[in-house]
């Protein structure tokens, strides 16, 4: 009798210890100092504790869901594995954050799967791949960045732009490769990134494949590159006969010092749409430092907005 | 009995190391701050800006809501702060203070140290006036901008709010705000007249985006935000952002 009790409490005590091990505290009612605690064991390698605050971020809770965000981040490399993982899982939200904190992390040695998602038909947000991709800034994601550029949506192009100009210098081969492709989609990212990036001589290529089509995006690398040499194409686009050209000329001029382009762009002043007006007024302030009035659509002479006023 | 005795045991043993995981707490030296505010008022939230910062920018920290007596108190480490209370009719926690909303004016600057309690009653006032830039949803002029604010799976976002500014680095107020959006995703901002605006879309205001924050800028694929030119008496139509969720 006393052996079938022993028998009895002793399975008992076995499963109470096993719950207990194995005990996982419910994300509701998770708080930021069992956060910061697990994120204390989880700097050690604590597998638990990452997996404690990778299901954390899953909380409804937001802070807890950024403080768990924040702590795997500066986890770093012990947190790669299992953030890897993520990257499979079927939850595109999850997906998501795997991305995000790998981009977080930095690690260039996770650089060759991402690439792989970026290609994969069951990763769904690329933009979040792409934004990883420029925090750490690898080389090698250079060529399959590009590549994935014509075919991707606006709002993942606009990434892959960002990440390229993160990468910066060690790109301008590629981009000045594509700056002659007959895609429009690959020219505009060339040009717009090459603007952005702001190498030497940048301007003689730029104004080789310049064209109707491409005219506004290199009218704005002009803008970004700022170099002089650039001056003499802007000033003449400010007579331009598509206005958008004419204003993005005016636009990109606010960027240089040279007070010989005043008198162009007071003959632009009194060009027949007003935003062009608006922007020569922009960018004889910005040259001259001194306030100058352009006519707004009511014929008044007013003073454009300033950041600086 | 022996091995009951060990399985006991381990059992405590197991316990204590169980919750050592979860419930080790250190706790450095604070200052209680405790008060009242003043209207009585529940459900009112005291905002914290340590001195120096944008007054209205995010807050350094904000309290837990103040209870039926309009009684606060929380926790702060030394410094100098601002403290200013605020209730919002919407229920958010950010954004301008509309018209109705309960507020104070700002307190301070505080000193708080060496974890010496302070005692705060802030009187609270209920907004009458607006000279915040929410536009009127109801049509006000002929000239604004309208679209629809989409998530990135192409999908409508509801209960985000479109940032007009009129300068491209978009760094200070936005010079009007448009009311959230509904679950069409639409929206449309009236403006008082035509010009060069830039716009930002997201779901929270102020002070710069956060990680899990839904933002997009309208820009035709560019860094930079794009320009778009309105004419007087004229509605912009189909200027379409798409928000993603900051990293």
């Amino acid at each position: 009798m006393n052996k079938k009790i022993i028998f009895i409490l002793s399975g008992l005590l076995v499963v109470i210890i096993l719950a207990i091990f194995f005990y996982q505290k419910p994300i509701n009612l998770t708080t930021i100092e069992d956060i910061n605690e697990a994120s204390q064991k989880a700097k050690t390698g604590d597998k638990r504790a990452i997996k404690f605050l990778i299901r954390n971020l899953e909380n409804a809770n937001t802070d807890i869901q950024k403080e768990a965000y924040n702590s795997i981040t500066k986890i770093g490399k012990p947190a790669v594995p299992l953030l890897l993982k993520l990257l499979e899982n079927k939850d595109p939200a999850l997906q998501d954050y795997g991305a995000g904190l790998l981009g977080g992390i930095k690690d260039k040695e996770t650089v060759p799967v991402l690439i792989k998602n970026l290609f994969s038909p069951d990763f769904k947000h690329k933009y979040v791949l792409c934004w990883a991709l420029g925090e750490i800034s690898d080389t090698s994601a250079i060529i399959p960045l590009i590549s994935l550029y014509p075919k991707e949506k606006e709002d993942t192009q606009k990434y892959i732009l960002r990440s390229i100009v993160k990468i910066g210098k060690p790109a301008i081969p590629f981009l000045l490769n594509n700056l002659e492709s007959n895609d429009l989609n690959l020219q505009k990212l060339s040009i717009l990134s090459l603007g952005q990036i702001r190498g030497k001589d940048l301007v003689p290529p730029l104004l080789k494949i310049v064209n109707e089509k491409n005219i506004e995006y290199v009218v704005l690398a002009l803008g970004d590159l700022a170099d002089p040499e650039g001056i003499d194409f802007l000033v003449k686009s400010l007579k331009h006969p598509v206005w958008q050209v004419r204003q993005k000329s005016a636009q990109s001029l606010t960027r240089f010092t040279d007070t010989r382009i005043l008198p162009p762009l007071r003959a632009a002043l009194n060009d027949e749409v007003v935003a062009v007006r608006e922007w020569a007024a922009k960018a004889i302030e910005c040259i001259s430092e001194e306030k100058c009035k352009y006519k707004n659509g009511k014929g008044e002479l007013v003073f454009p907005d300033s950041l600086y006023r | 009995m022996k091995n009951l005795f060990l399985l006991f045991t381990g059992l405590i043993i197991l316990s204590s190391t169980s919750n050592a995981f979860f419930w080790d707490k250190k706790k450095d030296q604070r200052s209680v701050i405790s008060g009242k505010a003043l209207m009585p008022v529940e459900n009112i939230y005291i905002y914290v800006y340590k001195e120096g910062n944008d007054l209205h920018g995010p807050p350094y920290t904000i309290s837990e809501a103040t209870n039926a007596n309009g009684e606060f108190k929380f926790e702060l480490p030394d410094g100098s702060y601002f403290f200013a209370a605020r209730k919002r009719m919407s229920g958010d926690q950010q954004g301008p203070v509309q018209p109705g909303d309960i507020k104070s004016e700002t307190i301070g600057p505080i000193s708080i140290k060496n974890g010496k309690p302070v005692t705060l009653n802030i009187d609270c006032f209920v907004k009458q006036g607006d000279d915040k830039a929410i536009t009127n949803p109801l049509e006000t002029s002929k000239t604004g901008i309208s679209g629809t604010i989409y998530d990135a799976d192409g999908k409508p976002v509801e209960g985000v709010r479109i940032h007009v500014y009129t300068y491209v680095q978009m760094s200070e107020r936005p010079k009007f705000v448009s009311v959230k959006t509904g679950p069409d995703g639409k929206y449309i901002v009236y403006l008082p007249q035509g010009g060069t605006y830039y716009l930002s879309a997201r779901d929270k205001f102020g002070g710069p985006p956060k990680i899990g924050d839904l933002y997009g800028r309208y820009d035709q694929g560019t860094i930079n935000p794009s320009a778009i030119i309105v004419k007087d008496n004229e509605i912009k139509k189909d200027i379409n952002i798409i928000v993603n969720k900051i990293w």
